[in-house]
């Protein structure tokens, strides 16, 4: 028996030292190429060499014939070749190709932009919109920079490709935020309603979106809230303006984040000067819990609450132009719960939904008003790559809207009923060209009629840095709950989007160009007796963004410009003409340096639109007449006094310039003449100052992005 | 016939004797080898070769954490030495992906907790400006994770001791309070006992090159 172990031993080392191969080749990339340092191993053993220069390998190896090779290096995707002969392990020529799937590799990227480190088109970060001057940390305010928008200051909501305000629709999680603005009194601009530090990223597009999104007929802003620290964490913060205070910590696997507010304008609005009588100073509280869950297979459940109450008491002039007060009070709670997983391998979902429940007291001219605002809102999608090429998403959203309204006496209120399905398929055709088809329908409840939206969007690489893309659609939505509340009958208005883009982007500069062209139909159009759906209206612009974060040592900026013709014959327009929210030129540029030896961000921001259009009334003419363009210059400072504490300033509109938003007409019994006076901002100039702290297990956490 | 049939199957016997438990000093040779080749690396694409040996060899031995281990560690080296941004950036990413490892010994958790940390400050310098915040968050997360678990670990200390160090220096403020870090550490790494032959022992030249800076 010994003999016989003694035997195999030898015939087996025998075996194996005559077996000893010597393995050579080259390893090249689709370019003919050579790949260095690429890893080619024997399998099941320890045996292989990496790749040279020349991507030329050569080893030995004990294991006999027949083996298999793989072949791998970092982004390429990892090859077999199976030898069995002597004769082939000479001069193998490995070719490896790019390990992207043409689908990972299409991106579409026309009238959007994106913030956050996940997506591959990082055109701006969460930290680039919270440090824009001039944006006071409203995220709207730092979107306003960017090409396509508007700025309204009367407003402070989103203005988009000639669009109003109502037809920017605004997500959390994918979930629909009814109201994402606070409220105030008429041309008293608004913020939005959520502090850009909540989110690690947003999405905002000004056209052409992707059939999972409707009820909007220009634009799409969606917030991806922030993950949570990994150790507590409490953040203070000290402002001229108010106090916040948050804390967050998590415990196994749920963590929670809650934070309060508390706003006070009064202080500040002392000391400025302004340019309207207040009675009460905007103040407003808020409270906000935010939970989420990790589930052990991959599932997550979020919910995000929030309630806010804000109010303000200010002299403005009547219809006859005396001085009234105008009184707000507004309360909001807003949910929402989202949960995502997968099924499956290749298959994930997302589901949810939100509660809206906002109200507003209002006394105008000593009429008491109550206006209550109530919106769910569910949604369901599952999407998965059926293919290397074709991945496929389905969903169905339904939504329950009211609107109340009550005053001396009169009651009146809205119930609607807003069910959608669609679908969407991304196909890379090939490695340059692929797009996106989708379908989506809605059916409104109230008059039981559906409506059809296709939409399609496509880009062709044309090389590494630069891309054309092309988006058209469909998009529809419902008429403002006001309007619903005295004309029944009506349903939906209509968009149709064209946008032809291209774009040329290196790791720190991009350049997009965009042409577009919307038209509107069934819009709201009052006829001397009844309303009706004939009204109509386009715009059509050129979009232009330049950023650059390499020219300048420590320095990033950019510079946006956007053409806007649009007209619009709408509600009583007598005839089309350009709408009173439209700016033709549009012009943002914002720059930011950092000054290691100061350990400080300096910023400013220009902005600039040429005047935008307001009517005269008793001529015959329509909106012809231009207010002054608008411009303001803001600066900002952050400083980084310690790793967790930072101090802030900045001034918006240094050189206090006195812009005008439009002008308000009054009746003037008896005179046959109308007055009239210019609607301006609050300040010509605002001051604001703050400190934030961090008190964390983690030292160097800072609140950089909460300015 | 029978006396085949029993060469056949101690042939075979033999044969998965040497696969398995024959492999473990193979494994721990050709470990330490590869493990003092790459010791003598200097550049990224020696590095690359390093860890590329060593992946070569966890390919081979899934059930084994140290080949994991030193592909990372390699990569991470490479990673730092890599001339463009994107080089870099390719290699710690793949160096984070190898990092990531699902293990259930809380030891070697936090050994490639402390390694992860570590490709996050080294991220940070390809682009400080917009990475400072959340990467430096994203790094001191991990090498706190390493220490909740192994108080006494000198790389964590080291590496805990070296971001302390590069944000004093960031903030201007005195480093001098943070050399008793890397006497600690310091003292860690001497008092340190070695769990296997191939446990990470890199810790006491980087503690030493800072002491050197202390000075």
């Amino acid at each position: 028996m010994k003999k016989i172990v003694i035997l195999l031993f030898n015939i087996l080392a025998a075996a194996s030292g005559f077996a000893q191969l010597t393995i050579t080749g080259n390893v090249l990339d689709h370019n003919n190429e050579p790949i260095w340092g690429a890893n080619i191993l024997v399998k099941n053993s320890y045996d292989g060499a990496s790749s040279d220069e020349n991507g030329s390998f050569s080893f030995k190896t004990d294991e006999a014939l027949p083996v298999t090779l793989e072949i791998s290096y970092i982004g390429y995707r990892s090859q077999q070749i199976h030898i069995a002969e002597k004769s082939e392990t000479d001069r193998l020529s490995i070719h490896l190709v790019e390990d992207v799937s043409n689908l990972d590799n299409l991106v579409i990227t026309a009238a959007s932009f994106e913030a956050g480190d996940e997506s591959k088109s990082t055109h701006l970060s969460s930290m680039d919109i919270v440090s824009t001057a001039g944006a006071l940390g409203d995220i709207n305010g730092a979107i306003t920079t960017l090409p396509g928008s508007t700025v309204n200051g009367e407003s402070g909501r989103l203005f988009v490709r000639g669009g109003d305000a109502s037809e920017t629709a605004v997500f959390i999680d994918g979930m629909l935020v009814q109201r994402p603005y606070g409220s105030s009194a008429p041309n008293i601009g608004v913020r939005g309603r959520y502090s850009p530090f909540l989110f690690k990223g947003t999405f905002f597009s000004s056209g052409g979106y992707s059939a999972e999104y409707g009820q909007a007929l220009s634009s799409v802003l969606a917030l991806k809230t922030e993950d949570m620290p990994e150790f507590p964490e409490t953040n203070l913060s000290i402002m001229a303006v108010g106090l916040e205070a948050g804390h967050s910590r998590k415990i196994d696997r749920t963590s929670f984040h809650a934070e309060g507010s508390y706003y006070n304008l009064s202080p500040l609005f002392s000391i400025l000067p302004l340019n309207h009588d207040w009675e009460k100073e905007p103040s407003s509280g808020s409270f906000l819990l935010h939970v989420n869950h990790e589930f052990e297979n991959a599932h997550h459940l979020g919910i995000f609450s929030s309630y806010q109450t804000n109010n303000l008491g200010i002299y403005q002039r009547n219809e006859y132009g005396q001085k009234a007060l105008q009184q707000v009070y507004n309360q909001n709670y807003y949910v929402n719960v989202n949960a995502k997983g997968p099924i499956g391998k290749t298959w994930n979902y997302r589901a949810g939904g939100s509660f809206t429940f906002n109200e507003d007291d209002l006394q105008v001219d000593s009429l008491d008003l109550s206006e209550k605002e109530n919106s769910g809102f569910a949604k369901m999608v599952v999407e998965g790559e059926v293919s290397e090429s074709v991945s496929l998403k389905f969903g169905t959203e339904f939504q329950r809207y009211s609107w109340h309204q009550q005053a001396s006496g009169l009651k009146r209120s809205t119930p609607v009923t807003i069910g959608a399905a669609y679908a969407e398929a991304t196909w890379a055709v090939s490695k340059k060209f692929g797009l996106v088809a989708g379908y989506r329908h809605e059916y409104f409840g109230p008059s039981n009629v559906g409506f059809a939206m296709p939409r399609l969007s496509m880009a062709y690489q044309l090389s590494k840095a630069s891309r054309v893309s092309f988006a058209t659609g469909q998009y529809y939505q419902k008429l403002q709950a006001n309007d619903y509340l005295k004309f029944r009958d009506l349903d939906f208005s209509g968009a149709q989007h064209y946008i032809l883009s291209y774009q040329w982007e290196n790791r720190d500069q991009m350049f997009r160009a965009e042409l577009y062209q919307k038209s509107y139909d069934d819009l709201l159009l009052n006829a001397q007796s009844a309303a009706n759906q004939d009204g109509y209206g386009f715009a059509r612009g050129l979009d232009l963004w330049w950023r650059d974060r390499k020219t300048i040592k420590n320095a990033d900026y950019w510079i946006s410009y956007s053409f806007i013709d649009a007209e619009r014959l709408e509600r009583n327009h007598p005839v089309s003409a350009q709408p009173g929210f439209v700016a033709q030129h549009n012009l943002s540029v914002v720059y930011k340096h950092f000054v290691p030896s100061l350990r400080s961000q300096i910023g400013g921001t220009w902005q600039y639109n040429s005047g935008r259009p307001y009517d005269l009334p008793g001529d015959n003419r329509f909106n012809d007449q231009l207010t002054k363009p608008y411009a303001s210059l803001n600066l900002n400072w952050a400083y980084l006094y310690r790793q967790n504490i930072i101090f802030y300033a900045s001034v918006s509109n240094v050189t206090g310039r006195q812009n005008v938003f439009g002008r308000q007409f009054y009746e003037n019994p008896g005179q046959g003449q109308m007055n009239s006076s210019p609607i301006v901002p609050v300040y010509d100039r605002f001051y604001f100052v703050g400190i934030f702290i961090t008190l964390s297990a983690d030292p160097t956490k800072n609140q950089l992005d909460t300015l | 016939m029978k006396k085949k049939s029993i060469l056949l199957t101690l042939g075979i016997a033999l044969a998965v004797w040497q696969v398995t438990s024959a492999s473990s000093p193979k494994f721990m040779e050709a470990m330490q080898q590869k493990i003092g080749q790459m010791y003598q690396s200097q550049t990224s694409q020696e590095f690359v070769d390093a860890a590329n040996a060593f992946e070569r060899i966890a390919k081979a031995e899934p059930e084994k954490w140290e080949p994991v281990y030193y592909a990372a560690y390699s990569y991470i080296n490479a990673g730092m030495r890599a001339e463009t941004p994107e080089k870099k950036d390719q290699l710690l990413d793949r160096a984070l992906e190898l990092a990531n490892i699902e293990m259930a010994g809380t030891t070697e958790l936090a050994e490639f907790a402390v390694l992860k940390g570590w490709v996050y400050s080294i991220k940070i310098s390809v682009d400080p400006a917009n990475r400072g915040q959340e990467y430096s968050q994203k790094a001191y997360t991990e090498i706190g994770k390493a220490l909740q678990m192994t108080p006494e670990n000198p790389r964590a200390a080291f590496m805990k001791a070296s971001m302390d160090f590069g944000t004093a220096k960031f903030f201007g403020n005195d480093p001098s309070g943070i050399c008793e870090q890397f006497v600690k550490a310091q003292q860690l790494a001497e008092k340190e006992e070695m769990k296997s032959p191939l446990w990470p022992s890199w810790a006491s030249g980087a503690i030493g090159y800072y002491l050197q800076q202390c000075k």
